[in-house]
């Protein structure tokens, strides 16, 4: 039977690789001082692209490039090709995927104290053709440090969402602004962080500020304009049928909630209007299946994060993956992984598309240590993989005093995102273990002020001793393929590539190449600062290259820096 | 600003937190829920006698030790809601540890100013702050915190990470004359 499925992987990434030739001008057109221009019909075929050209390579979010120049036998060779220093403050995360089309490169860099998104000529020896930096508001409602994930760029405009609440429109050519759109209230929560996505006339954006108590959306505008076209709520209202579900003791997989469910139900009066606060971000970018138009969201945690006595019910659809209609931004279905989340297990990690025997399904790697594989067309669960991080003590409610559980409040996967061999039918994930204590503290609401209703405290010592995780997950058996460990937490995201190597970073300045088969280290470059961002990889001029952001991470307190490593394989 | 002035100040003051914590505990009664309030722990100050009668004055600075305002607190209070009295002169030596789990953050003394800055700015006292004050120290990460504050009046300690300190993560530092008595206690939060 896994002989029939691995069977129907390999043709199904036949017909979906094999067909568009790897081009050097796959994006159509344009040409000239920001790079070529991204048509819509290149934006569909970005996954057998050689450019770089959304934040998840492509549409289904896989992280995987086609190219196969770099290989698992001579990736032990690369070498810097550029490191090219953006000049910010050193004082956010720097989480970047750049996005490269036709020799030039999009970096957005952390909010110190602007946004900025450099467009670098890298045929012209790494030139800035401009700089655009932004005048951004003093936001204090960045929870976890000022950070930006990236761009996207579509019919000669470059988009990006801004900390203090804003989608801004750039002229592809020169930086210069061409509309900018308020999406939401920075004073109240709602932050931009992540890389949007446009899919045809529309530009795809959530929010964040799940600690800040804000009510979670996605939205749509205008490409063009800037108009808003439709809006889409991740906590339903009560009209909409509201955020409480189905009162459920358990996991969708039958994990016990140990939720006082009686007591819930004669609470919810009280707080009937806790939904208009009950958090929901959508802080990542979402995957996108053309064919159904169907776009698949990863929804934060529900507000206050730990403090579920004063939100009873579900609280509907936090901490779940979403499917909604990309024309109207109308609900299809949705899986909670976490109903009444009271431990910060955010659904965060961006959802990724892949055809998994035949069927098309979402993939999804989870705070909680899981990866969840879902049917695309219902949301039914098809499969929950084994563990990827230790798992301890799993879902004991949190208290005053505190409960130690396993994974801590970042997970697990943490907003890392995936990367999916299609070929091998894995998925990788770069994975965190920290051991901390959960304790509830009730706060009242205030707006713009941190809502955690809890803290998280660390735990001294052996016992709370810290480290990471790469994890191959085979989707076929849900099965641990291999794990590695390493020695800090992992923030930042994993590429995989058809050369059968897997690229991520890690806090202490390693950036890494693992074998995709095997999980071997095959090659490793200290960049000096912690490489906290997904890397991208592209060809330029028939050279296979990986690009990284090397800049650290606040909240870990990996060193920080503001550099962008291009590597390559020696002349 | 003398000793006893100091006290004329803060005796109504604290006259007023005690009979402010009252009204907000029998609002809460009637209400829904309550945060639990802060004690003071007697342990977390001490004093000692150097040479000449010098005053040693030791204090433990804990970052987020409780959950209170998402753990921007020192000491479990925020705004200003707990006030460290010192004698000018003396040497103070604050124990910074970081005991959120969650965030960095790190302490600085500074002039009383409103609103509280977005981050770092000059310390009113030399050496009165902690390395990494922009990036902070990580969870169970330490620093001391070791300095003689020579001008008698009302500071701030606070976490220069960015934006924490504006959240509410500042305390009081009153510097009082020479033979005010080291103190810790709870004082009336600017966050109403």
């Amino acid at each position: 039977m896994r002989h029939w499925y691995l069977w129907g992987w390999v043709v199904a990434c036949v017909l979906r690789y094999a067909t568009p030739a790897f081009t050097q001008q796959p994006t159509g057109g344009g040409g000239g001082g920001g790079g070529a221009a991204v048509t819509t019909a290149a934006l569909e075929k970005a996954a057998s692209s050689s450019d770089w050209l959304m934040y998840g390579h492509n549409y289904w979010n896989n992280r995987y490039s086609p190219l196969a120049q770099i290989t698992a036998a001579n990736v032990k060779n690369l070498v810097p090709k550029f490191v090219l220093q953006t000049g910010v403050e050193r004082l956010g995360s720097f989480e970047t995927t750049p996005v490269l089309v036709n020799g030039t490169m999009y970096v957005t860099t952390s909010v110190t104290p602007n946004n900025t998104v450099i467009a670098y000529d890298l045929r012209g020896g790494g030139k800035v053709l401009w700089r655009y930096e932004h005048k951004t508001q003093p936001v204090s409602t960045a929870c976890c440090g000022p950070n930006n994930r990236g761009v996207a760029v579509a019919n000669g405009l470059v988009y990006l969402g801004t900390l203090d609440g804003e989608l801004v429109a750039l002229d592809q050519q020169t930086g210069k602004e061409k509309w900018v759109a308020q999406v939401g209230d920075p004073a109240s929560g709602y932050t931009e962080t992540m890389a949007p996505l446009v899919v045809g006339d529309k530009v795809i954006i959530g929010t964040a500020g799940g600690e800040y108590g804000i009510r979670g959306f996605v939205k749509a505008f205008n490409a063009a304009t800037g108009a808003p076209m439709w809006t889409f709520y991740t906590i339903p209202s009560p009209q909409e049928g509201g955020w409480w579900g189905t009162w459920s003791k358990t996991t969708p997989e039958g994990n016990d909630l140990h939720r006082d469910i009686a007591k819930e139900k004669s609470d919810s009066a009280k707080y009937a209007d806790a939904w208009q606060r009950g958090g929901g971000g959508v802080w990542m970018t979402p995957a996108y299946d053309p064919e159904s138009s169907t776009l698949f969201i990863s929804i934060g945690n529900p507000s206050p994060d730990l403090d579920g006595g004063i939100r009873p019910g579900d609280n509907r659809w936090t901490d779940g993956i979403v499917a909604i209609d990309v024309n109207d931004g109308k609900f299809k279905w949705g899986y909670q992984t976490i109903p009444h989340d009271v431990w910060d297990l955010d659904a965060v990690s961006p959802p990724a598309v892949v055809m998994l025997g035949g069927k098309k399904v979402v993939v999804h790697a989870g705070k909680s240590g899981w990866v969840y594989i879902l049917d695309a067309a219902t949301g039914k669960l098809i499969r929950k993989s084994e563990a990827f991080v230790p798992q301890e003590n799993m879902f004991a409610l949190p208290t005053p005093e505190g409960t130690r559980m396993l994974p801590g409040a970042n997970g697990g996967a943490e907003w890392n995102p995936i990367a999916i061999n299609p070929q091998l039918g894995y998925a990788y994930v770069a994975a965190l273990h920290q051991p901390m204590y959960y304790k509830t503290h009730y706060a009242a609401w205030e707006k713009g002020r941190l809502w955690l209703g809890s803290a998280f405290v660390a735990i001294p010592g052996p016992d709370g001793a810290q480290w990471g995780y790469v994890d191959a997950i085979d989707l076929n058996t849900g099965k641990l393929a291999w794990q590695k460990k390493t020695d800090q937490p992992m923030m930042g995201g994993v590429t995989a590539t058809a050369g059968g190597v897997v690229f991520t970073g890690e806090g202490n300045g390693f950036f890494d190449a693992y074998d995709a088969k095997t999980g071997d280290v095959l090659w490793r470059f200290q960049c000096g600062a912690g490489v906290n961002a997904a890397p991208a990889v592209f060809q330029l001029d028939n050279d296979e290259y990986v690009a990284v952001a090397a800049g650290g991470n606040f909240q870990l307190s990996f060193p920080l820096g503001d550099a962008v490593f291009v590597f390559g394989l020696p002349k | 600003m003398g000793m006893s002035t100091l006290q004329h100040m803060l005796l109504p003051v604290i006259f007023m937190a005690a009979l402010t914590q009252a009204a907000a505990q029998a609002r809460a009664d009637s209400g829904a829920r309550a945060a639990e309030s802060q004690q003071i722990d007697s342990t977390w100050l001490k004093v000692e006698h150097g040479k000449k009668k010098a005053v040693i004055v030791r204090f433990e600075l804990i970052a987020g030790l409780t959950g209170l305002n998402g753990a921007l607190n020192f000491n479990g209070f925020r705004d200003g809601g707990l006030t460290v009295t010192v004698p000018v002169g003396s040497t103070v030596i604050m124990h910074f540890r970081n005991n959120d789990g969650m965030l960095p953050h790190s302490a600085e003394v500074i002039a009383d100013q409103t609103p509280v800055p977005d981050g770092p700015v000059a310390p009113v006292f030399a050496r009165a702050f902690t390395v990494r004050l922009a990036e902070g120290l990580p969870p169970q990460g330490d620093d001391t915190l070791k300095f003689v504050p020579d001008k008698t009046g009302s500071y701030i300690i606070f976490c220069a990470v960015p934006g924490h300190g504006k959240q509410g993560m500042w305390i009081r530092l009153a510097v009082a004359d020479k033979t005010a008595k080291p103190s810790v206690a709870a004082t009336p939060s600017a966050h109403s």
